[in-house]
């Protein structure tokens, strides 16, 4: 019992994680906050429905999916985020929840009301296996992320790209006195994020088999409460974060606590008490 | 006047209330709140308790879910000046969750049912129709405006823009600005306390998913829309917002897809919001009018 | 000026109007100020001067009480202001302007003076209702801006000024406080020869008001023709003060700034 509920725990955290991370890069280099992330999440698994017509496998539509949402969050960021750097913090984000809005209505429209199911076929059979502790579909989650998670750490941390976005981070004009293309580290920066929250939607929708218009609702505001918890802007503090929230989730909702604190907002009263105790997250720099 | 026509009046002007409440917070001191529908529930859940449970007539329990919410308003206040931007941001959204939350699993408020049977309130032993509450809303959006002209004119609105257009040299001329923040706080959520308890009365049945997330999002849209940091702005988006879903009406399954684009479109081409101040509307508007501005306080803000 | 500021005239021997008595201050374990202990005296114009990084703006930031040091205390007026806060060291009379010019963008410059005039309410509850814009109110923020040359600019929106003359204006801002202390962190940064002279002239206008004057500046011949006392910093310590004369013939200050400049 306690052993399941842990790895139910980690795959949601590996889930959140991964929709997390693109919120946090975003932040890091834009400080802005891109409640539309989640639209892009949503639209990940809505390719995913699409692709199933080229081919079954979930490596293809995985990444086919992460193509297409990489290249709408570098749209988003050419057409929406980059004219309104200027304007005060909350002209973006009310942009940014236009955006969500329109895209939530736009996939209803398109794809309809329904639940669609998402029947990929999984390389080696790895959804096949299956442990008194761990189900294959788990499995599959988890390694997928761990990949994902592990890609991001490489271009952080081992890129001239990584090295780009942490002297932007810094401040723009510094870094481009240093010989930095601030515009294409940004651009870099939302393919990547978006990249990753698109695989996340089609993990997402692969794990409960169902795709669906609003199923970007939940993830948008929870993803920011993650963040915030890492440290905005702190990559690996929002993936133990992410961790972190998932295991208490998957424990709380099994305890008395569950009965009147709905799973939804145990991250918000999570992150409620941290902050204050600690006003920048639990890992937030400053 | 129809009673469909009044039904929107009345709302609007709940709107309104609860916009110009925002504006005290997010637009004058600069603190960005999407959390604000959490204290239109506790002003309306206060406001119904009272008279449904206690005999509260609506008159008494209008000023006390004020003072309620008010108070709830300085906890977040006191939290604010904890944190930072958009940590802040973030965490108002969590507080309208917990509340919403509190609302739906507390058997004390009703639970995920609500409270029904909240009444219209009586004049002089006489119950109120729709028709009759108008007045009292608009009333209420009467003395709101008052109040914050008031506000804006006094050294408290003063020391509010401080804050929110530079806190440390706000500080650097001896405004504590944590304390300010605290009272704008205090002065928006109890415009919202206000609001609840109109609405209250005027639903005469209220539920927790009433004053969720989404309906924070629609306050502070109407804000930004107008224009945030001016009383007119936040009038005229209460009004364009409140309007819309009644005008996409026949469009009913694109009506989100309308809101989105608007916003969408709004922030991205008119960021300043519809007359907010630099926006060309109302810049347009001022020229017309820049014959009768008086020297050395010309660009202030021009009338309301 | 000469509102409600008595000098000491007693020449040769003025009374202290800042203590600061070896004050430290750590940044995340690097050391930005070490044991510093330097007095000003009422009506003095005292420069602070020293390489990048010595410290002098977190020198100004301890007495401005934006943040407290980690070590040693500072009084003002023999009161001990070490832990006070921004605000109310503010509303005591030490006035500020900032490095990089910090305006309130979206007022209009007579709004932003304004501010800096309701120094007496703030602290209060019942002062606070009180309308800001009153005639007798307004007329001293004029008169401050006429001060710095602004007056003509009262009604523009402060972001909208150049930066020369929102410099002027947190000048006229930082007045309003009636302070008996004014620090000016590097005011003629960005400015051109002119402006520059401009600002030296103003400085010594609001000296002869009676105001007393902090500064920092990199422009050494602004500091040697302005200031009576120089203290210079290195590496987050004093390393010598006196009169402009003495400092700039002093070999440790020409090792370790002057030489390098020259």
């Amino acid at each position: 019992m306690f052993w399941q509920q842990l790895v139910n725990g980690v795959t949601m955290g590996g889930i959140y994680a991964l929709v997390t991370l693109g919120l946090t890069m975003v932040y890091g280099v834009l400080r802005i906050l891109h409640i539309s992330h989640a639209g892009v999440f949503a639209l990940g698994a809505y390719i995913g429905v699409v692709a199933l017509r080229l081919s079954p496998n979930l490596v293809v539509v995985t990444l086919l999916a992460m193509l297409v949402c990489g290249l709408v969050g570098v749209l988003m960021q050419r057409w929406l985020y980059r004219p309104l750097l200027g304007s005060s913090r909350i002209v973006p984000l009310i942009a940014s929840i236009g955006m969500f809005t329109l895209m939530e209505d736009l996939f209803r429209l398109a794809a309809g009301p329904y639940v669609l199911p998402l029947p990929v076929r999984v390389p080696f059979g790895l959804d096949e296996v299956t442990t008194s502790v761990v189900t294959g579909n788990q499995l599959v989650v988890l390694s997928s992320a761990v990949i994902l998670l592990v890609l991001a750490w490489f271009v952080i941390n081992h890129t001239r790209l990584g090295l780009a976005w942490k002297a932007t981070e810094q401040d723009f004009e510094t870094a481009a006195a240093f010989g930095v293309n601030v515009d294409r580290a940004v651009a870099m920066n939302f393919l990547l994020g978006s990249a990753i929250a698109g695989a996340a939607g089609v993990l997402v929708g692969f794990y409960y088999n169902s795709v669906y218009p609003t199923m970007g609702s939940v993830p948008a505001y929870k993803a920011m409460a993650i963040a915030v918890l890492g440290g905005l802007g702190n990559v690996w503090g929002t993936v133990i974060a992410a961790l972190l929230i998932g295991i208490i989730e998957a424990f709380l909702v099994i305890s008395p606590v569950g009965l009147f604190l709905p799973r939804d907002s145990i991250a918000f009263v999570a992150l409620i008490l941290v902050l204050l105790l600690r006003p920048y997250g639990l890992f937030g720099r400053r | 006047m129809g009673l469909y026509q009044v039904t929107i009046a009345i709302t609007i002007g709940i709107y309104i209330i609860l916009t110009m409440g925002l504006n005290i917070i997010t637009g004058y001191t600069g603190q960005v709140s999407l959390g604000h529908a959490a204290f239109f529930g506790v002003g309306a859940y206060a406001s119904a308790i009272l008279s449904v449970r206690h005999g509260f007539p609506f008159w008494a329990a209008l000023p006390v879910a004020i003072i309620a919410t008010a108070l709830v308003g300085a906890v977040l206040g006191a939290v604010s000046t904890r944190l930072r931007e958009d940590s802040l941001a973030i965490t108002t959204i969590g507080i309208n969750f917990v509340v919403v939350s509190v609302f739906k699993y507390s058997s004390f408020f009703g639970g995920a049912l609500g409270i029904g049977g909240i009444r219209y309130p009586s004049f002089f032993g006489h119950m109120l129709t729709k028709p009759e509450y108008l007045p009292v809303v608009a009333a209420c959006v009467a003395l709101g405006i008052w109040f914050d002209r008031r506000l804006v004119r006094s050294w408290l609105g003063l020391a509010l823009r401080a804050v929110g257009q530079d806190e440390a040299a706000a500080e650097s001329l001896g405004v504590d600005s944590p304390r300010f923040k605290i009272v704008a706080f205090m002065i928006g959520t109890a415009y919202a306390g206000a609001a609840g308890s109109l609405y209250a009365h005027f639903m005469s049945f209220i539920s927790p998913q009433d004053f969720g997330f989404p309906m924070s999002i629609s306050i502070i849209s109407m804000a930004v829309f107008g224009g945030l940091g001016t009383l007119r702005g936040a009038i005229l988006g209460s009004c364009v917002l409140g309007l819309a879903p009644e005008v996409f009406r026949p469009l009913v399954d694109y009506r989100n897809l309308m809101y989105g684009a608007m916003l969408l479109l709004m922030m991205r081409f008119m960021p300043q919001g519809l007359i907010g101040d630099g926006s060309v509307i109302w810049e347009r508007i001022r020229s017309l009018f820049a014959a009768r501005r008086l020297p050395g306080r010309a660009d202030e803000r021009g009338g309301v | 000026m000469g509102h409600d500021v008595e000098i000491d005239l007693d020449r040769g021997h003025r009374a202290v109007l800042l203590e600061m008595r070896r004050v430290s201050k750590q940044f995340h374990g690097v050391r930005a100020l070490q044991d510093v202990t330097l007095s000003v005296r009422q009506g003095q114009v005292f420069g602070i001067v020293g390489p990048n990084g010595a410290g002098k703006t977190t020198l100004f930031n301890i007495v401005c009480g934006v943040y407290p040091p980690t070590g040693g205390s500072v009084f003002f007026q023999s009161r001990d202001i070490t832990r006070l806060g921004s605000a109310r060291t503010a509303r005591m009379g030490i006035a500020r302007t900032f490095q990089i010019v910090r305006s309130f963008p979206r007022m209009t410059v007579l709004d932003n003076v304004l501010v800096g005039c309701g120094h007496r309410v703030y602290g209060t509850l019942s002062g606070l209702v009180g309308t800001y814009n009153r005639q007798s109110v307004r007329d001293k923020a004029m008169d401050l801006l006429k001060l710095v040359g602004l007056d003509h600019a009262a009604g523009t929106l402060a972001g909208k000024l150049p930066i020369g003359l929102q410099r002027r204006m947190e000048v006229a801002r930082a007045l309003a406080l009636d302070p008996r202390l004014l620090l000016l962190d590097e005011p003629c940064a960005g400015l051109t020869f002119g402006e520059s002279e401009d600002l030296v002239g103003l400085v010594q206008r609001v000296r002869d008001g009676g105001v007393t004057v902090m500064i920092v500046e990199h422009n050494m011949g602004v500091v040697m023709s302005l200031c009576d006392e120089i203290a210079v910093l290195d590496f987050g310590v004093k390393i010598a003060q006196g009169p402009p004369l003495q400092i700039s013939s002093n070999p440790r200050v020409i090792e370790a700034y002057l030489g390098k400049e020259a």
